[in-house]
Parts: C-alpha cells; structure tokens; sequence
C-alpha cells in the first residue's frame, strides 16, 4: 500500500496542487476543513446570521480567485481568516456601525429558557450579544479572534495585519468594556 | 490570565456556541459556496485590498523633523505663556459655551486609568512602549524600534492629549461631540494615528512646559462625511480644553478642541 493515500495533505500542499493547475474539489476539502470556523469568526464580528452566510461565501470565493496570490510564507488558514476579517469589516463599514443583534437563530433552536445551562436564558444571550455589538469592530475582532476562536495575540495579529502591541491593546480595551457591561452575566 | 479573564472567555465561547448552525445548515452553505465557486471560476478577480498590505506606515521621518520643531517650540513658549497668562489675568480667556468645556473635561478616573493601562503595557513590552491612541472606532500602539540609535529614551513624562471634534446649529445651541481621539504618548515622541480613510489621519507632537502647560503641534485631518483639514501648535493650560480650530459647514459650527496634561513618567511616579 502506498503511504501518500493514507496521509493527510496539509493545507498549504493541498494549496500548492491547486496552484500547480489541480481541479477545484482539492479546494473544496479545505471549505470542508475551514468553513465552520470562518464562518463562526465572521458571524462574531458581523452578528448576523444571514450576513456571515453571504459574507463567508464571497470569502471562500475571493480565496479561490485569489489563490495564486497566496504567497506560502503564511498559513493558508492565516491567510484565510485576514479574508475572512477584511470582508467582514469592508462590509461593516458600508452598513454602518449599527450592528443589528438578531435572535432568530436562537428561537429556532428554541434555546431560551430550557434551564439546563447557565447560559441557556434568553435574556442572557441577548445581552452578550447587545455587548459584542456595542464593540467597535476592531475591539470586536480583537475579541472574537483571541477569547471565542482561541488565537495568540501574536496570530490574531496576523490575521488582523497589525502590530502585536495593537492586538494586545484592544483586547485589553475590549475586555474591560465587555467586563463592565456584562458585569451582572458575569456575577452569577 | 486573571480568573475575571478566564471567566469572561468562558461566557463568550459558551455564547458563540449557542449560535452554531446545525449541521443541515452548514451542509448546504458548503453546497452552496461550492457551487459559486464552479460558477465563476471563469471570472476572475482581485484578491481583497487588505491582503498582505502593512497595517502602519513607517514614520522614521518624522522623528527628524520633530527634533527641529523641539528647539524652535522651545524658543516660542516662554512668550507664549506670558500672553496666556497676561490673557488670563484680565479675564480674557477665549469663552465657550459649558457644553464645550464639559464635553473636552478630562476627570480625574480618566487620567488614572489612561495612565494605568500605558505603564501596564509598557511593563509588558520591556519599556518600549511608544504611544497608544484611541479613537471612537479604534486603538492603535506604536512601539520603539529595537535598534533605535541611542536605544532606549530616557523615562520621561507621559502626556495625555484629546483632540474633540464639537459642532452645534450655527444659531448657537448645545454642542454635540461628532468625532474624539485620545493619545497617550512620551513626550518628544511623534504620534501619527492613521484614521483608516485617504490620507486622514492625526499626528501629534508634544513638549510639556515647566508642569503647567504643554506645547501641542497638531495636524487633524479627517475624511468623508466629516472632513476636516487643521494644523496647529498650541501651548495648552494642562487640563483646561482649549479651541483650537473653527468653521462654519452646512449650518453648523464646528469646533476642534484640544486638552492636554502630563501624567506622570513611565513608573506612574507624578512629575
């Protein structure tokens, strides 16, 4: 049996054969590896869930379009994410800052009220989610990158293209504003 | 990671997860982008305008230039404060409505917490800690280089400067406050907050005079719905807003206001 069906590609070699003139189902493994995530990234700065659909979309669309351009210094998942972070903001400022917190989601999953999580109160979700959009959306970035995605400060300032001391700053401003408008959720 | 930290991340990861499509839904996204991607593959287009761009320029430039500026500054204030404090004495300070004065106001929770968050930075960053500006959509941080020639400035004061953007019906009427920027800098060092449009941006310069003033070189520009174009050097009364800038647009009048004080050098030891 031959060893190379039984490894996994990375990323990056999945990229290289794509480059290198492959067909477009080698991209469609990488969707599958990174659509949940991206999208969950998206759907943190943006807080819609129609949004985040069309938005993470249009950002696997520009990866594919652009993947000649993706230079291999970088991981394709960094490379992806600042995309995917770009795109959000790009179309945040456009919309302006109000950033409509939707709860549809939620009541679909008839979430609210079952009693069997700390979080599972609708009153609570509804006020995380009131919190993260009164963030501007760099704090909002910064946050949803580091706390929710788990990133390093040092690859959330990859994604984000800026410097580590601004990465750090943010979520440290983000953190305090979130801690204070989030007090009483964060008490009980 | 302090425990308020770890508390916090738990709270918005448990909340993130509460917003996570079912599976069903994300199949069909897949589906779905999958075949956008088929569809247009004939139609290529540019790879999105923030890949791989610098975030911050580099301003080494500037410093030379704020070396210059420090002599001539020097030579300017000590007959600047005697006007000031000539105008002062005989009540002629420039008035403006209350509204102006309390919206630029720093309070004293303000200035400790600004200088709180800059020495904890600065301890994180080995000292290197150059600047931190705030604006009302963002925070930007600029360090000092590790082979800046000289190394390391030698621990100064720290400066806090606002710069407010007020306007109000040109009939008068109360003063609303449309755009604020607050740096916290080492003095002498050139403070340049890129504002994200063309070219808006806002570079500061400051020299704090005997510890009753500070010397302000300004330069604001702002971009789209609210632009702005204003270069200034002001002396400032620590503390006290000063206008610095003003101009009638579309019925209103618009006022640049600025207020600056020394904090305390970099061990938060007042000066």
């Amino acid at each position: 049996m031959n060893d190379n069906h039984l490894r996994i590609e990375s990323d990056e070699e999945l990229v290289e054969r794509l480059r290198m003139g492959g067909q477009p189902e080698l991209f469609d493994e990488l969707i599958h590896r990174h659509l949940e995530k991206t999208r969950s990234m998206i759907y943190g700065i943006v807080l819609n869930h129609h949004d985040a659909d069309d938005l993470v979309q249009e950002v696997f669309v520009r990866a594919y379009r652009g993947i000649s351009r993706f230079r291999q210094k970088a991981k394709f998942s960094t490379w992806l994410y600042r995309i995917a972070v770009n795109t959000s903001r790009s179309f945040l400022k456009k919309r302006g800052r109000f950033v409509p917190v939707e709860n549809e989601h939620i009541e679909r999953h008839g979430i609210g009220g079952c009693g069997t999580h700390p979080l599972q109160s609708r009153e609570k979700l509804d006020q995380i989610g009131a919190a993260l959009a009164a963030l501007s959306p760099s704090l909002r970035a910064a946050i949803v990158l580091t706390a929710i995605e788990g990133h390093g400060i040092a690859a959330a300032a990859d994604i984000e293209g800026c410097a580590q001391a601004t990465m750090y700053w943010r979520i440290h401003k983000a953190r305090k504003i979130l801690k204070s408008s989030l007090k009483e959720v964060l008490e009980q | 990671m302090k425990d308020t930290d770890i508390k916090l991340n738990d709270t918005l990861r448990r909340w993130q997860a509460e917003q996570t499509p079912e599976t069903k839904h994300m199949e069909h996204l897949n589906g779905r982008i999958r075949h956008a991607i088929r569809k247009g593959t004939r139609n290529p287009v540019p790879a999105p305008s923030g890949v791989g761009t610098p975030f911050a320029p580099f301003l080494g430039r500037l410093a030379y230039s704020a070396l210059g500026m420090a002599a001539i500054l020097t030579l300017l204030l000590v007959v600047h404060l005697r006007e000031e404090e000539e105008r002062t004495s005989n009540g002629h300070r420039p008035a403006f409505a209350d509204s102006a004065q309390s919206l630029a106001a720093l309070d004293g929770e303000v200035l400790a917490e600004a200088a709180m968050l800059f020495r904890e930075m600065n301890a994180s960053l080995a000292d290197r800690l150059k600047w931190v500006a705030e604006t009302d959509e963002d925070v930007q941080v600029a360090t000092i280089d590790q082979d800046r020639p000289g190394g390391l400035p030698e621990e100064g004061p720290l400066v806090l400067v606002r710069t407010l953007v007020l306007s109000r019906p040109s009939s008068g009427g109360r003063w609303r406050s449309d755009w604020r920027a607050q740096v916290v800098t080492r003095a002498q060092e050139m403070v340049q907050v890129d504002l994200g449009g063309d070219a808006a941006s806002l570079t500061i310069w400051t020299f704090p005079v005997n510890g009753e003033a500070v010397a302000v070189d300004s330069q604001l520009k702002l971009k789209g719905t609210l632009e702005i174009e204003s270069s200034v050097s002001e002396i400032l009364l620590s503390a006290h807003p000063a206008g610095i800038h003003t101009f009638f647009r579309d019925g209103r009048e618009y006022r640049v206001m600025q207020v600056a004080t020394v904090l305390a050098n970099q061990r938060g030891q007042a000066i």
